[in-house]
């Protein structure tokens, strides 16, 4: 018998419920019959109710088994899943999965599938097509074609990529740099860590175009602490591009220069904003810097600044590989191209799904979550992560998009869904709304820094029956101070879930008579 | 790949000037970062040695310091347990698992005990859908339940039970 390759994830998801040791126990197993196999770590697939997935390749594809825990091993080899599939935790061929047949993967396209760190399986898979072909342009036809495929930043602003990148090209300056925002601090959010830990090829190839088309010779990628699995795999990645020839004085062998160097944040989430980032990045306090200046014009140590999310950036490749027109005929309106969801939360089958702009919250929890892990009904939805705003039922129907979004109050931000079942007291998710950023503020402008505390004080009073009505015009008025008056999306933002909650789930807080007044 | 305080060197004025020398930023926070990986916390005379390397004052790195949560000016515990507080891991009844915790480790959230454990609480680990989830050194860890977590931290003490 021919060696024959299992697949076993080591996404540290897939590792946190025990990835390695069944990877261990299967090696251990295989060799022990002498049975010849291939263990290639792979990222997640993204279906992470199925964790630890092991796949195998068969003639026919890759055939799967999970959820996979070590008491499982024995009985997998006792029914030879090597070469057969009627094992009790057999899935059948993974590509046929509806979860993943369904999707429309392109940012996402060799996450699972590839050993993240060779970069032969990465070409293989189609790595570096975008980058060469981005080679063969002169650099403003590169910013072009990511304006015209509609590229909008995929952190949670939407600002078009192309526009933002034309903008520190023709800024003229002896030294311009890329940095990708890999700072993903969003509670229910983790594809830029499946990404940089599953295919960190893409997150250099998309730096390395950005640097030619904008000139810029030096990219840094921040990365939040909590990541150190991501962190890993991005150094590991850079040497690997280095030694091929791809990082470097010569990038694949043409005239650009380009670099790029890990950066580790220290457990801040306003890091996450493009311009506390620059803060720390330059190693100081991350505090929100204002706007103007643009980053794109005076950013990182006062050099014009292409600052992306991991998951615009890693867009760029295959906008560049097959094209503007291609990327553009997935998605919505004014929202081109594909979104990542993340479904998490109280799920029962939570993880990555990749798909045009457009999709229905509706279609999402239906098709995708399959309702609850605890199996009660859900009652919210809280979806662009700790400043996003709650959904009730009656609005699942909303469009996933950047204008539908905001017609109905929320926002879609990093795409992070978190599913919440009829256990949830919406008014502790508020106070929580407000306690996350009084913890989280920079501190900076007077809004978000006492605005939030005082917003946990009066959430308190309502909670516990203090003049309700006063307390709660307090509140409201509070929250249009942050929203108008904060320096950045931190205060701005924070009181989208308060005021989702108040309207949505009044009775929750015991409000319903006050809410329906102030409404009136 | 455990995080403990063994793992950590003694504190040395000398040792921590070659380390951020060889290393050469001028910057205040990669300095700290070193000077914590190192020895595993910021000592108070290491303020003076990192002003001096950045050319800044030893109130600014202070500030910084201040800052960032990771930053810590005492040595950590034997094993330090980051739970995940966060809106998905709250949906996952993350609010009881904490009581949970603080019972089976015997901890307070955002304290240490005697026994060299130290809980606390952080804002997203990453592993939505597998809550509760924590990050105990530098591994990820899901699904947990009380005697789990018991169960990990207390083979990082060394406590067969």
């Amino acid at each position: 018998m021919n060696s024959v390759k299992v697949f076993i994830p080591k996404d540290s998801a897939s590792k946190s419920v025990g990835a390695d040791e069944v990877a261990q126990s299967i090696l251990t197993h295989a060799q022990k019959k002498s049975l010849e196999i291939e263990i290639v770590r792979t990222g997640s697939r993204g279906m992470l109710w199925l964790e630890p997935l092991v796949e195998v390749e068969t003639t026919r594809g890759r055939v799967g088994f999970g959820p996979v825990t070590v008491a499982d091993v024995t009985s997998l080899f006792e029914s030879d899943f090597l070469s057969n599939q009627n094992h009790p935790l057999s899935l059948g061929l993974i590509d046929e999965l509806p979860w993943l047949k369904k999707q429309q993967r392109l940012t996402f396209k060799r996450v699972g599938i590839i050993d993240p760190l060779n970069v032969e399986d990465y070409q293989k898979f189609g790595g570096l097509a975008g980058l060469k072909a981005a080679l063969k342009l002169a650099p403003e036809e590169i910013t072009k074609t990511v304006t015209e495929s509609g590229l909008r930043g995929r952190g949670g602003a939407g600002f078009p990529a192309g526009i933002k990148w034309n903008t520190v090209r023709e800024t003229v300056s002896n030294q311009k740099f890329i940095c990708a925002n890999a700072d993903e601090g969003d509670s229910g959010t983790f594809a830029d860590r499946m990404l940089m830990e599953g295919d960190p090829f893409v997150l250099l190839e998309g730096m390395t175009i950005a640097g030619i088309a904008v000139g810029a010779t030096q990219g840094y990628i921040y990365v939040r602490s909590e990541y150190p699995d991501a962190i890993k795999s991005l150094n590991s990645a850079i040497k690997v591009a280095k030694d091929f020839g791809w990082l470097g004085n010569s990038v694949l062998g043409s005239n650009f220069q380009f670099n790029i160097e890990v950066v580790v944040g220290a457990g801040s989430y306003v890091c996450g904003e493009e311009t506390a980032m620059l803060e720390s990045l330059e190693g100081k306090r991350g505090m929100v810097r204002a706007k103007p200046p643009l980053p794109a014009i005076n950013g990182l140590f006062g050099k014009p600044t292409v600052i992306n999310n991991v998951l615009t950036l890693a867009s760029v490749p295959v906008v560049m590989s097959e094209g503007a027109e291609f990327y553009k005929s997935f998605g919505v309106g004014r929202s081109l191209g594909t979104q990542v969801f993340q479904l998490a939360g109280n799920v029962k089958q939570g993880g990555i799904v990749e798909l045009g702009f457009g999709i229905t919250l509706k279609e999402l929890l239906e098709d995708f979550a399959l309702g609850t892990n605890s199996n009660r009904p859900i009652k919210a939805v809280q979806i662009g992560g700790p400043l996003g705003a709650y959904f009730p039922k009656e609005l699942f129907g909303v469009n996933l998009d950047y204008e539908s979004m905001l017609q109905h109050g929320g926002m879609l931000g990093h795409g992070g869904i978190v599913i919440f079942d009829d256990s949830v007291d919406m008014s502790q998710q508020a106070r929580f709304a407000m306690e996350f950023c009084s913890v989280e503020s920079c501190g900076k402008c007077t809004p978000c820094r006492i605005g939030s505390t005082r917003g946990v004080e009066v959430i308190d009073k309502i909670i516990n029956n203090e003049n309700k009505r006063e307390n709660l015009t307090l509140l409201i008025d509070l929250c249009e101070t942050m929203t108008d008056g904060s320096l950045c999306a931190m205060g701005g933002l924070t009181p989208l879930p308060v005021r989702s909650a108040l309207k949505h789930f009044a009775a929750d807080f015991g409000l319903e008579k006050e809410m329906a007044d102030v409404t009136a | 790949m455990s995080q403990l305080t063994t793992d950590y060197r003694a504190w040395s004025k000398d040792a921590a000037l070659v380390i951020l020398e060889s290393n050469g930023s001028k910057l205040i926070l990669p300095n700290l970062q070193l000077i914590q990986k190192e020895f595993g916390f910021i000592p108070h005379e290491a303020r003076e040695l990192v002003a001096e390397i950045c050319n800044v004052s030893r109130a600014e790195v202070h500030g910084v310091i201040s800052y960032y949560t990771d930053l810590r000016e005492t040595p950590p515990a034997k094993v330090c347990v980051k739970l995940c507080v966060a809106e998905a891991c709250q949906a996952n009844g993350v609010r009881e698992f904490t009581k949970q915790a603080e019972a089976a480790l015997g901890v307070k959230i955002n304290e240490h005990n005697p026994n060299g454990v130290e809980l606390e609480g952080v804002y997203c680990l990453g592993n939505c859908a597998l809550g509760p989830t924590a990050l105990i050194g530098e591994e990820l860890h899901g699904r947990l339940n009380k005697d789990r977590l018991k169960e990990i931290v207390n083979k990082k003490l060394g406590i067969n039970e």
